[in-house]
């Protein structure tokens, strides 16, 4: 039975939940070797498929401003806030760059 | 450690004698408004609410140890020249005054003020300097000729070797790198740290990330802010 339901097919919310991770992930991973433009890319293309990742802008936010792009950096934040007005580290990068 | 006199307690008096403060200096703030002493108050070491164009008064405080005293009373012209007068009789080491306008400034300087601030338009010629091109984190005048600028590293310049810049003809010289390197916290969240290379060598690579920190003539500066 259990081996079963292993076996069902993903939903198509999930498999679209997990494409959007490995994403980011790849974005990241470009971020992380200073790839930056591609890092953006990639975090775009993760927003493409799901607009309110807030994963996605977060980290989105996190590469323009290491490129000082600091408008789009603060939008980036700005959306992360929309969709999460808890989110502290959206916030205190958002007032920093406000700040600026 | 050196005693500051923080006289005027608007904007721009207030910020300075907070951020004397919390570097730990000894900070005696004064304004006339109840108000404004009352909000800075606990942050600084002493606080006192007088008319400081009163000349018995001022004299009152006891202002002969103070080392610096910043008259920040710029929009009320009067008063200003008065305080910078009053200071000077009592001996305070070194004044200085912000000024609101160039014939203000100089009538400050005739009275005393050992230097005269501007922040105003100091502030209007930053941002006028980086709204005018967004590649400038920041800007200051260090003379008539010359400046320091933070500038995002053009396209060009990117994993270029400073050497390889062939920047002297400009008569521009990058004195540090600010870089923001990538990290993973340990909350395994990406973020970035913001190291800064004094003194850069020859052969250091220009990063994508990079701003550069650069001296020198406007004209020099002017020719690399053009570069892509």
């Amino acid at each position: 039975m259990d081996i079963e339901k292993s076996q069902e097919p993903e939903s198509p919310q999930t498999q679209k939940k997990k494409e959007v991770e490995t994403i980011i992930e790849v974005g990241k991973f470009y971020f992380l070797n200073q790839k930056f433009d591609e890092a953006i890319a990639e975090y775009k293309k993760a927003i493409a498929l799901d607009p309110k990742c807030i994963d996605a802008f977060y980290n989105l936010g996190i590469t323009l401003e290491a490129i000082s792009d600091q408008d789009a950096a603060r939008d980036a934040f700005a959306k992360v806030l929309e969709l999460d007005s808890a989110n502290k580290g959206a916030q205190e990068h958002y007032d920093r760059l406000v700040e600026d | 450690m050196r005693q500051f006199a923080v006289i005027g307690l608007g904007q721009f008096g207030s910020s300075v004698a907070l951020a004397l403060a919390e570097k730990g200096c000894d900070v005696m703030a004064i304004d006339r408004e109840q108000d404004r002493v009352d909000e800075i108050s606990e942050q600084v070491s002493q606080s006192v609410t007088v008319d400081a164009a009163d000349e018995k008064a001022l004299k009152s405080l006891g202002m002969k140890d103070i080392d610096v005293a910043i008259v920040s009373t710029g929009e009320d012209i009067e008063a200003s020249i008065s305080i910078v007068l009053i200071l000077k009789e009592i001996g305070v080491k070194e004044i200085i005054a912000k000024a609101v306008t160039p014939i203000h400034g100089t009538i400050l300087k005739k009275v005393g003020a050992d230097r005269v601030v501007f922040p105003e338009r100091d502030m209007g010629e930053r941002i006028a300097e980086s709204l005018a091109s967004p590649n400038v984190m920041d800007y200051s005048e260090i003379s008539e000729t010359h400046s320091i600028v933070e500038l995002v590293a053009p396209k060009k310049f990117w994993t270029k070797k400073l050497s390889d810049l062939k920047l002297e003809d400009t008569k521009v010289s990058i004195v540090a790198i600010k870089r923001k390197v990538p990290v993973v916290t340990p909350e395994g969240e990406t973020e970035f740290r913001e190291e800064i290379n004094i003194k850069p060598s020859p052969d250091e690579k220009i990063n994508r990330s990079d701003i550069l920190i650069m001296i020198g003539s406007f004209e020099g500066i002017q020719k690399i802010r053009g570069i892509q």
